[in-house]
């Protein structure tokens, strides 16, 4: 069977008063059917471009230069906007990150369930009614809380309500966002072990975005590591955290401190993240890169196959 | 390249291991809070006047004492609501306190104390979000030398070398290429450090760290990590971070306050703390984190924290703990004393058998 979700060598800029920005450059992964997939990489890495280039979210001044990407073998970049609509929420929903700005401050929760359903389901109103009370149950929301409004709710619950929203018209695939970084450590710890019971609940795929390597690679099957705009490291996560090919995902996870770590080293990556106006020709991560030879400055490395399902970028996999 | 880096991890950890084994009564008391409290009226509507319905008030802080030596990093950590950036603000004088004293180096401050040009060069503190700590509108020179000013210290080229200096010192090289600019001109990372410089500058007896490194990006995340050890190894400068994250804390700290709605549930050496918490928060606060051995700290809290209005009666975290009966729900908990130094507030204390169970 073909991916559910498939990018192929997107490549997403943005248009700024007097030039282009490119912020996604030939990015290429796959999401299979009931899999988790996570998107991690530091702000400007480009990993929410990808999801809002999915979703057809674009800003008005972004758009897809090059490159597929393809939803149950459907081309998401073509398609009539109609179709489109249908895709959203039934297809893909997604859980963002902010949820105070994502609920309506004015409408209380089951009005926002209600809307979503009357543009998505033709089913009867008792059919509705029942679709709530799932999506609720999953998402293990309190369901007399469908009768706040979002000031009346803590921020766990906000982010349970927009996860049952998410759920509502039972999609093949959930892209959240961020979904837990606004959060307190355990209520983190809560929602996160939520949505992964929730994977064997449904036949949902999950695409999480995040910075946060923990989260990766405690819940997803498949990491995918992105640095200025491509993928610097792809593979099966148990794999990429215990043997690393691409320098910048070796440092990253040495800098990254680990509760019980007995040697207490933190190894810190030199330099700053890459601004994307002014990406070096070569390998974009040279002037952090600790093995960096002269080759690096002149091509840019390829993705290399390392084993299986794994590849990294670099001149020296 | 690699190596010169690796081998700065290994200095600095050898380093650590040398303070933390040295006799803990060998350095002086710098700071004492005692029984600090800090509530805030919540403002009513009319018709609460009317009703004449009782005053409301958020206790933020209610009752923390604990001591800070100097030249060792405090850890006050908790979830939100736990009362701790309040406890740093209450300290530097931001907020007033309710009640209870804060001694600096031996002195009771006073509202009046805090506003002494003195205090200012002894007690800094950096944010979460460097881009508020700095004015837009001014480059770090002119922000720099205003500090410089207000402390009445040198003359315009001295207070230019010793701008130079700090940023230099942290990390900001060459300092020159960076002091004319302004804060929209630096990366999140790079204006961190130069918030870390302003602090620097006077070389306080004491730096509160107010989540300095969870607005960062991974990458940079060690970096200013590192920093902070070494300013605290190089200039015995003590630390006070205030944080939620228990793997910054692992690093960074020699004693860990942990609290919870206010009040302290544990304190002790962090090492100690961590690896053998009595308090259930503390274990729920560590098995929340990633990447421990789940099968180890699979202790998940309940809910969520309550609010500062409605406090539960009796212990504070009975809502959330699985271990709680009649007792916590009606008794606040004593302190226990478990080790040199370390004490907490609980009725059924951990051991590690009982969270294996």
């Amino acid at each position: 069977m073909a991916s559910l979700l498939k990018v192929e060598n997107l490549k997403v800029s943005y248009r700024l008063r007097n030039r282009d920005l490119t912020a996604v450059n030939g990015v290429s992964f796959s999401v299979e059917r009931a899999q988790a997939v996570g998107l991690v990489g530091e702000s400007g890495s480009g990993k929410t471009t990808v999801a809002l280039a999915a979703l057809r979210l674009l800003p008005a001044n972004g758009s897809v230069s090059e490159g597929r990407i393809t939803f149950d073998d459907r081309d998401l970049i073509t398609l009539p906007d109609e179709e489109l609509s249908r895709i959203r929420w039934e297809g893909i929903s997604m859980v963002p990150q902010n949820s105070m700005s994502s609920l309506s401050p004015a409408h209380r929760v089951r009005t926002v369930f209600r809307d979503v359903l009357m543009a998505h389901f033709s089913g009867s109103e008792e059919e509705a009614e029942a679709r709530i009370s799932r999506a609720v149950e999953l998402a293990n929301f309190p369901k007399k809380a469908l009768e706040f409004y979002p000031h009346q709710m803590s921020g766990g619950m906000r982010q349970r309500a927009l996860i049952a929203l998410s759920l509502l018209c039972e999609p093949k695939l959930v892209i959240a966002d961020e979904p837990t970084t606004a959060l307190d450590v355990i209520v983190q710890r809560q929602i996160m072990d939520e949505m992964r019971d929730l994977r064997s609940k449904v036949e949902a795929s999950l695409l999480i975005i995040t910075h946060d390597i923990g989260v990766v690679s405690e819940y997803c099957d498949i990491m995918v590591v992105m640095y200025a705009g491509m993928v610097f490291e792809y593979g099966p996560t148990k794999e990429v955290i215990h043997d690393p090919r691409s320098p910048y995902t070796k440092l990253l996870l040495k800098s990254h401190p680990l509760l019980f770590d007995t040697t207490k080293e933190i190894i810190e990556i030199p330099g700053d993240p890459p601004e994307l106006e002014s990406i070096p020709g070569g390998c974009p991560f040279v002037p952090r890169c600790p093995y960096s030879q002269s080759i690096c400055k002149e091509a840019e490395p390829p993705l290399t196959h390392v084993s299986g399902n794994h590849f990294a970028r670099c001149h020296f996999v | 390249m690699s190596q010169e880096i690796i081998l700065q991890g290994v200095i600095l950890s050898e380093v650590r291991y040398d303070i933390s084994s040295e006799n803990k009564s060998s350095t002086s008391e710098i700071l004492a809070v005692e029984d600090l409290k800090k509530y805030y009226p919540v403002r009513r509507g009319v018709a609460d006047l009317l009703r004449r319905s009782k005053k409301v008030q958020v206790k933020a802080i209610d009752g923390v004492s604990f001591t800070v030596n100097e030249g060792r990093v405090y850890g006050l950590v908790g979830e939100s609501g736990s009362g701790k950036t309040t406890t740093g603000y209450t300290i530097m004088g931001l907020e007033n306190p309710t009640s209870g004293t804060i001694s600096f180096q031996g002195k009771t401050l006073s509202a009046k104390e805090h506003k002494h040009a003195g205090l200012s060069l002894k007690l800094r503190m950096i944010f979460q979000n460097p881009y508020e700590t700095f004015d837009p509108r001014k480059t770090l020179w002119q922000t720099f030398s205003e500090i410089l000013q207000v402390a009445g210290l040198g003359s315009r080229p001295e207070r230019r070398q010793m701008s130079l200096d700090a940023l230099s010192r942290a990390g900001l090289r060459p300092a020159a290429s960076y002091i004319d600019r302004f804060p929209s001109e630096l990366s999140g990372g790079q204006l961190q450090r130069a918030a870390i410089a302003t602090a620097l500058v006077v070389e306080p007896v004491l730096l509160i760290a107010d989540e300095p490194v969870s607005m960062l990006d991974a990458s940079i995340r060690a970096g200013v990590m590192n920093l902070l050890l070494n300013l605290n190894r190089q200039k015995k400068m003590a630390i006070l971070l205030i944080t939620h994250d228990l793997s910054v804390a692992w690093y960074l700290c020699d004693y860990l306050i942990v609290m919870y709605l206010g009040r302290i549930a544990e304190k002790g050496p962090a090492e100690q703390v961590l690896q053998n918490p009595r308090h259930p928060y503390t274990a729920a606060l560590i098995s929340a984190s990633p990447m421990v051995d789940k099968a180890k700290w699979n202790f998940v809290a309940k809910g969520e924290v309550d609010s500062n209005i409605d406090l539960p009666k009796g212990c504070r975290f009975h809502p959330r703990c699985p271990f709680a009966t009649d007792i916590c729900r009606e008794q606040e908990p004593a302190p226990e004393v478990a080790g040199d130094g370390w004490s907490y507030w609980c009725h059924h204390p951990l051991s590690v058998q009982k969270l294996k169970n």
